[in-house]
């Protein structure tokens, strides 16, 4: 039976892997730049991340690692969210 | 057989004449500032200073995902047709001595109890052309495993590189004499002034005693020895070692496309996984880290020299270089052959 998310090594799936990660780092992303340093083969994931990072503050002036206390913007509700990003 | 002369100035020919007629051409060049084996079209697309590319040139043979056959589910049955792969003539240059030890062991394992086509094949129309090391690094450890930048088993053209940049080129197999031949124009009689550029032996690792471990590994109560646990603590599976190595050749099958219609891709697979060895049922026999890289070891160094004549390990240091942890596996073969 076909999969949901291919794990084969060619553009679909590289590209649905990479998105579903995206989608699950976004507001929890820290920065931190561990994952380009690790990657073995120099992929410029922060390029990724600064994205990620930069869209969550834009959208909820959230930064995800700079206020323990705070909770990471996707685990809360507020009736004041913007909605505009949902097409 | 005596040394022909490969001028530096006649590689782009070389290259042209291979790629003019459908063929491939591998060699490493920069890519996002790391050397890697890429296909090249042009000899200034290469470089000529590095240790050994940072990916194997098994790609070349064992692609990362490959079709092997195509399925449509039918009213009256399921449609299922094999894949019948045709390769180019594929010319890898610049592999390094130990690397081509390691198409050996490869072809142990795909032409074990099945014979597989999908590489067969590949190989079949594969040249080796090896550049002997006169350089190497501190993860190097080629002399450590029975092999030196002198050996020439796997390699079908040996090639000592000279003062001036040119190489000498040696025919190994009947391969290499006829890729020699095939492109003579470019091989050239070799004056007695070319010298090759002297190379890099790599010391040994004293600690190590290939024997020693074999027979450690041998022994059924050390399977479970705590030593395990300890040395591979640092891992978290992420596989690096086992893409990068030019022995490993675990792959998984999958479907892709929808129920109706798709197609079954052989895709490269890695034994740190936690689903490597996940069973339908849910119980896994590797259900821990360290368990994932005991096997890992006890392949290269127990399972391997068992099965086959080739050798499990060819010392090219690629694991030990891409690991994000720093997970040197020679410092595991010192501790076992202190055993």
């Amino acid at each position: 039976m076909p999969q949901w998310v291919e794990t084969s090594a060619h553009p679909r799936g590289n590209l649905s892997w990479n998105l579903i990660r995206a989608m699950h780092l976004a507001g929890r992303c820290t920065f931190c730049g561990e994952c380009e340093r690790s990657c073995p083969v120099n992929i410029p994931l922060n390029l990724v991340n600064q994205k990620l990072v930069l869209t969550v503050k834009d959208a909820f002036s959230y930064r995800s690692g700079y206020d323990e206390k705070e909770h990471p913007t996707m685990i809360v509700y507020s009736p004041e969210d913007k909605e505009n990003f949902i097409k | 057989m005596t040394d022909k002369l490969l001028k530096r100035e006649n590689l782009d020919k070389l290259i042209g004449s291979v790629t003019v007629g459908g063929g491939v051409f591998v060699a490493p060049g920069m890519e996002a500032r790391r050397v890697v084996f890429r296909e090249v079209t042009r000899a200034d697309e290469m470089t000529h200073d590095y240790i050994i590319p940072v990916n194997s040139y098994k790609d070349w043979v064992f692609p990362q995902t490959e079709v092997i056959a195509r399925f449509a589910i039918k009213k009256d049955g399921v449609d299922l047709k094999g894949e019948k792969i045709e390769p180019p003539e594929t010319v890898v240059f610049g592999a390094r001595p130990c690397e081509a030890a390691s198409l050996a062991s490869l072809r142990s394992v795909f032409t074990w109890d099945f014979i597989d086509e999908f590489y067969t094949r590949r190989e079949d129309r594969l040249t080796v052309l090896t550049v002997a090391c006169t350089a190497a690094d501190d993860e190097c450890f080629c002399t450590t495993v029975e092999l030196s930048p002198e050996s020439t088993v796997g390699s079908d053209v040996y090639l000592k590189e000279t003062a001036d940049g040119d190489y000498l080129a040696s025919a190994i197999t009947d391969k290499g004499t006829a890729f020699m031949e095939k492109y003579s124009t470019l091989f050239e009689g070799a004056s007695a002034e070319a010298k090759p550029k002297e190379l890099f032996i790599p010391e040994k690792i004293d600690g190590i005693d290939l024997d020693r471990i074999k027979k450690w590994l041998d022994n059924k109560d050390h399977y479970d020895d705590p030593l395990w646990a300890e040395l591979s603590r640092k891992c978290f599976g992420c596989g690096a070692c086992t893409f990068s190595c030019p022995t490993c050749h675990c792959f998984d099958i999958t479907d892709e496309g929808t129920t109706y219609e798709g197609e079954k891709r052989k895709n490269w697979d890695a034994c740190q996984f936690e689903h490597f060895t996940l069973h339908a049922s849910g119980h896994n026999p590797r259900d821990a880290q360290f368990k994932r890289w005991r096997n890992r070891f006890m392949c290269k160094f127990n399972i391997y020299p068992k099965k086959f004549t080739s050798t499990g390990c060819v010392g090219c240091g690629r694991c030990i270089r891409v690991c994000p942890v720093r997970h040197d596996i020679t410092e595991v073969m010192e501790a076992i052959s202190g055993r």
